[in-house]
């Protein structure tokens, strides 16, 4: 049984005990009312359970005894033989026997190996037998009740207590029994060794009985049945000690007296220790809903025709149990979603080269003071499309809503009520309830839901749920003197800001930029109604999260992340969304618990639209607004700029770290010698004086790098590439600007380095006879100058046109182009409506189009697609364009000479 | 190096790792004695694991702990009557993907320009100690400037692909449809026990039924007139039967010829059989059966 955990085997033995004392206690019952059918009943299934999970674990005698036990109450039940002493007596003799093999089992892991039980086993197979032939041995039977009159005057002698322990044969003295008592008292254990030898003597003496002498056993108990009430209870009052405790420890900082300072370092951890070891006894592990899956899954797998595996795995990840009760539903519905939407019938897996078989796992891990539910399907996916349609028709969203909806926004419409993509509804899903109920449960749980998609490869629905909901670790901030806790799950981060300055508008919403992303922003103050002192006051920004977006909540300030014990709220505040419940504070004061996800709701906020509104800022927004992070440098006492993504690195390096080498400059930079290229050799500058520390960039293309040296970097700013043309005519020169009071010369890169070195860019391809003709209508001077250049430098003919009018004008008139290469965001004449205007010409139908752009996302590149266009790259990323380019114009090279 | 015991299927493979390898390390052909010697117990106790752990345990019920794997395995009829073996996928430990490289993100997919190092892959950071600025490798984007934006389609994000491997399992024998079949993860190898729910695929003409197998079949009255024997099937193959055991009633049964049991002996074979009659016969070949029934009737004095 080495392949069988130590686990289950100890399941399995205080389950076996629990079913010999209930055994023995419905024998006694019986004895007294033999006619009693519940009795036998549930001695039946008693004796079946046993008889089973023996056979499990391959006890072979044990179940044995049990099968033939059962078989005699089974005739006992449906009232074929009667109930007499002798049955009784010998049923309660295989009780015993099987008391003595489980406690062999507890301690020596094996089934006994012994004669006794062995001739015992024997001749209950025998006593079986008769039975069912219908003969009760005469002779023994009347032996037997010989024997069991004694036992009973004992019996009564003894009282009920000794009855139950010693329903035994009568020989079996008061010696015994004392020492019985004694082992009882002492160690159980040597005891079980003891007896069966012990009692091989007795059969000697009392050779006029062929039975086989019972075995005494006593069974230590390891476990006991405790009420879960009782437990809910124990939890509440950890709960209250540890209020309790918070206070102490808050009163004690305050005497500061150290005696004092120790005794409550001790309480709180005796506290710590008690509230987790009270905690678990609430917890079970997963696999107590898991289980039920295979059963589940394959039934399911069966009806629809479908073969499925299913992974199971962090089984034994615990969880408070009420978590457990409640989790069960919403899982049974996704793991019925994952077999008949998700996984697909045998034939088309194997189509579309996957095996026949779909893989399904569940998955649950504890990731901080969170479990994480993952089911994962590989089966198709969820088709974005196709709810975008179904979004449409069922009206959730307007067509063109539905047009800027992003991927995520569209995935969780499936949460919304009345939603469903399933074409047709079988008895499992696709009736368009279940996601919402789902998501409402979970988030009841105080947990979150996300879907992660991969149009046919699969799906994985990922469910967060705290360990438990009775004490939580939270933070505590303060509006308008009032504190209120935050569940440390919601929170993602603390940003200091200054409210003034760094919060931005989007009609009536304000919102923050972080790190590039735009979080919506909430002032706390304002959702309570507070009075709040000053506006600039509150600096701290909590941002939060709900599973699928961020929100940030302005506050006054931020306290200390605390434990606190959640107690339910009143019914007269049970629906107001922002909170979830309240706490008791160290101080004795009350704090409420907010509601991530209820404060988002309340005050209106449906982030879709918002993200919408978002989306639409991004598209609308002009070309003159089109912002890039621009670095800016020092060279001497000259500002000059350059996009950072162009940029592979930044470093400081020491003079003496410039090495004078073949005619040269060279620095050793991470085991490789890289050329430092000086811009004032190449750009009229006034130069650079000598310092001891130079700040570098490093440019890498080509798999080349080469350093550039300048005095310091200056910053970098977020802004828009407009410049101004006209004052420097130099072709590294794309323009200036003023930035903070002072000019700014942008340069092109590119050409500084193919002045450095001619040969850096040249690729070694076939030299056409008629050069490429290309268009490049951009409207930013900063781009075209510089995309211009470097194509140029890749040997095509480009011309340029300020904006889509120019260039449609351009096409028309100018002769062949070979491409067009074309900007979004231009005036007059956007990119989008230039696309449209030259695949709507007949003879300019067939001219590849590539879109470069700084805008990116999936709605854009979509959308340009649709329109027409061949290609999409990002303008900073030189290299690619020009591949693009090549294989656009290579393209149609090929198709003119078919 | 020795390689890893799991790397081995099953026993034949093995055998043929080890025919290759011996022609090297064989002291005769120039190999080194001890290196040899070493081999040669390595091999046999990987052969002895090989063989020895391949049993395959049947369960009325799973227990169900700890992680496990729970799938339907079909049989044929004859797999399930005769054992044998079968070659089966199991999954195996987890790498990492390939594709991504662990990363969990497509690597050609879109990307955008990290907006916390702005795009450089490091920060500025001023540390107070020296009272200068230092960079870090930026925590948003691990260094890389650009955050990518799409998933890997192969991991689905994990990074972590879970790999297959093939093992060779003995059947046993005496299996009913329903069975579980138990194989602990440290016996084939696998990332987690496995559950196999023993399902039969239907066969034509064999159906299990107890310890017995039945062999359904359709014979024209005439065959059984006319042939001495009659070819049927049986689970060694096609096999000839003395068509006089086909005057009886259905079912013929042939001893022992049936599934292997779990306690050593075999089943029998029962053929269903069921007599052609054509529904309707020609005039003409009406005449030559009644001139053939009176030939009977003339034979055996009057009855036949």
């Amino acid at each position: 049984m080495s392949t069988v955990d130590e686990d289950i085997l100890q399941d399995f033995l205080v389950e076996a005990k629990e079913s010999i004392e209930k055994l023995e206690e419905l024998f006694v019952e019986l004895e007294e009312d033999r006619g009693n059918i519940e009795i036998l009943r549930e001695l039946f299934r008693t004796m079946h359970s046993l008889k089973g999970a023996a056979g499990f674990f391959g006890f072979k005698t044990l179940e044995g005894i049990a099968h033939f036990s059962e078989d005699i109450l089974s005739k006992l039940r449906d009232g074929e033989i009667e109930v007499t002493e002798e049955i009784i007596d010998m049923l309660l003799r295989a009780t015993d026997h099987i008391k003595y093999i489980i406690a062999t089992i507890e301690e020596k892991k094996t089934e006994p190996v012994d004669d006794n039980i062995l001739e015992f086993l024997v001749e209950l197979s025998n006593f079986t037998e008769k039975i069912k032939k219908g003969i009760v041995p005469k002779g023994e039977s009347e032996k037997k009740k010989e024997k069991k009159e004694e036992v009973k005057e004992e019996a009564k002698a003894e009282g009920t207590e000794e009855k139950k322990e010693e329903k035994k044969e009568g020989e079996e003295g008061s010696k015994e029994e004392a020492s019985k008592k004694e082992a009882k008292e002492e160690a159980p254990r040597p005891e079980v060794k003891e007896s069966p030898k012990e009692e091989k003597k007795a059969p000697a003496e009392k050779t006029s009985s062929k039975a086989v002498p019972t075995p005494h056993v006593t069974l230590t108990e390891t476990h006991i049945k405790v009420d879960v009430r009782l437990l809910d209870q124990l939890m509440n009052l950890a709960g209250e000690l540890v209020l309790a405790r918070n206070r102490v420890v808050q009163i004690s900082q305050k005497i500061q007296d150290p005696d004092l300072l120790r005794s409550v370092q001790t309480l709180s951890l005796v506290t710590t220790d008690l509230q987790e070891a009270i905690m678990k006894t609430r917890m079970q592990p997963i696999g107590i809903v898991f289980n039920k899956f295979p059963r589940i899954v394959r039934d399911l797998a069966r009806a629809l025709n479908k073969k499925v595996k299913l992974f199971l795995e962090g089984t034994e990840t615990e969880l408070d149990r009420s978590i457990i009760e409640s989790i069960k539903d919403p899982l049974t519905h996704l793991v019925r979603n994952a077999i008949d939407h998700g996984i697909e019938p045998p034939d088309i897996r194997v189509q579309v080269g996957k095996p026949p078989e779909g893989k399904l796992v569940l998955r649950a891990y504890q990731e901080g003071g969170q479990v994480i539910i993952e089911i994962e399907d590989d089966g198709k996916g969820i088709d974005i499309e196709k709810i975008r349609k179904k979004a449409i028709e069922k009206g959730f969203l307007t067509p063109e809503q539905a047009q800027a909806a992003s991927e995520k926004e569209l995935l969780a419409l499936i949460f919304k009520p009345g939603f469903s993509t399933a074409d047709k509804v079988t008895q499992v899903s696709g009736r368009g309830v279940g996601m919402d109920v789902v998501k409402t449960n979970i988030e009841k749980l105080g947990g979150s839901i996300e879907i992660n998609t991969v149009l046919g490869k699969g799906t994985t629905v990922r469910i967060k749920i705290p360990l438990t909901l009775a004490i939580i670790p939270a933070l505590i901030v303060t509006s308008g003197n009032y504190r209120y806790a935050i569940p440390q799950v919601n929170l993602k981060e603390l940003v200091s800001i200054d409210p003034t300055k760094e919060i931005l508008n989007i009609g009536d919403t304000e919102f923050y930029r972080l790190r590039g992303e735009i979080i919506p922003v909430l002032r706390l103050s304002k959702i309570l109604n507070l009075e709040n002192g000053e506006e600039g006051e509150s600096k701290n920004l909590v941002i939060l999260t709900t599973g699928e977006r961020y929100i940030g909540l302005l506050v006054d300030k931020i306290f200390d992340s605390e434990e606190i014990v959640v107690k339910p709220l009143g019914r007269w505040f049970k629906n107001i969304p922002i909170y979830s419940g309240a706490t008791i504070m160290g101080d004795g004061k009350l704090a409420l618990i907010l509601d991530v996800v209820g404060l988002s709701k309340y005050i209106g906020l449906k982030v879709e639209d918002i993200d919408r509104a978002m989306e639409e800022e991004k598209l609308r927004k002009p070309s003159a607004e089109e912002t890039q992070f621009i670095l800016l440098f020092n060279v001497g006492e000259e500002t000059l700029a350059l996009p950072l993504a162009l940029i592979a690195r930044l470093d400081k390096i020491s003079a003496q770290d410039i090495q004078f080498v073949g005619g040269k400059e060279v620095i050793i930079y991470k085991g490789k010698v890289i050329p430092v290229v000086r811009l004032e050799n190449y750009l009229p500058l006034q130069g650079l004086p000598p310092q001891d520390y130079y700040s570098v960039l490093f440019f890498t293309e080509k798999e080349k790098t080469c350093a550039i040296l300048c005095s310091e970097i200056v910053d970098v700013i977020e802004t828009t590439l407009e410049v101004e043309e006209g004052l420097y005519n130099h072709e590294a020169i794309l323009g200036h600007r003023i930035i903070k009071d002072r000019t700014v010369l942008f340069i092109d890169i590119y050409k500084v380095i193919e002045m450095y070195d001619p040969e850096w860019f040249l690729t070694p391809t076939k030299e056409l006879e008629v050069p490429l003709r290309i268009l490049l209508a951009e409207d930013s001077p900063f781009y075209r100058n510089m995309i211009a250049n470097y194509l140029v430098a890749a040997g095509y003919e480009v011309e340029t046109a300020e904006n889509g009018a120019i260039a449609l004008e351009k096409l028309k008139t100018e002769g062949h182009f070979d491409l067009l290469i074309t900007d979004l965001e231009m005036p007059e004449m956007d990119g989008f409506e230039l696309i449209k205007a030259v695949r709507a010409d007949e003879s300019l139908k067939d001219l590849p189009i590539l879109v470069l752009t700084s805008l990116r996302g999936e709605d854009i590149e979509r959308k340009v697609f649709e329109l027409g266009a061949n290609a999409y790259e990002v303008k900073l990323e030189r290299e690619k364009v020009l591949n693009r380019v090549k294989e656009l114009i290579g393209e149609r090279v090929k198709e003119h000479a078919a | 190096m020795l390689p890893n015991e799991s790397r081995f299927s099953s026993v034949e493979e093995l055998k043929k790792y080890f025919r290759e390898k011996v022609k090297h390390l064989h002291p005769d052909r120039g190999g080194s004695k001890e290196e040899f010697l070493q081999f040669i117990s390595w091999y046999e106790e990987v052969s002895k694991k090989l063989r020895s752990s391949r049993q395959v345990e049947v369960v009325k019920r799973c227990p169900l702990t700890g992680d496990y794997v729970f799938s339907v395995l079909e049989f044929t009829v004859e797999e399930i009557a005769l054992g044998g073996k079968k070659k089966i996928k199991i999954p195996y430990e987890e790498g990492i993907c390939k594709a991504c490289g662990g990363t969990g993100k497509n690597k050609n997919g879109r990307a955008e320009i990290c907006g916390f190092c702005k795009g450089s892959g490091f920060v500025e950071v001023f540390d107070s100690r020296n009272e200068k600025n230092t960079y870090l490798k930026c925590p948003y984007c691990k260094g890389l400037g650009y955050l990518l934006l799409e998933q890997c389609q192969y991991c689905l994000g994990k990074g972590k692909i879970k790999e297959e491997k093939e093992v060779v399992i003995d059947i046993p024998v005496g299996l009913k449809e329903g069975d579980i079949l138990f194989l602990p993860k440290e016996s084939v190898g696998a990332i987690s026990d496995l559950y196999y729910e023993v399902a039969i695929k239907p066969h034509p003409y064999f159906v299990l039924k107890g310890s017995d197998l039945i062999y359904k079949c359709k014979i024209p009255f005439w065959e059984i007139m006319l042939n001495e024997e009659i070819s049927i099937l049986t689970l060694e193959g096609e096999e000839k039967v003395p068509s006089y055991l086909f005057t009886r009633d259905s079912p013929v049964v042939l001893k022992e010829r049936g599934p292997f049991l779990k306690d050593g002996r075999r089943g029998d074979l029962l053929i269903e059989f069921q007599i052609i009659v054509p529904h309707s016969i020609p005039e003409k070949a009406k005449f030559f059966i009644k001139k053939a029934v009176e030939i009977l009737k003339q034979e055996r004095g009057g009855e036949v």
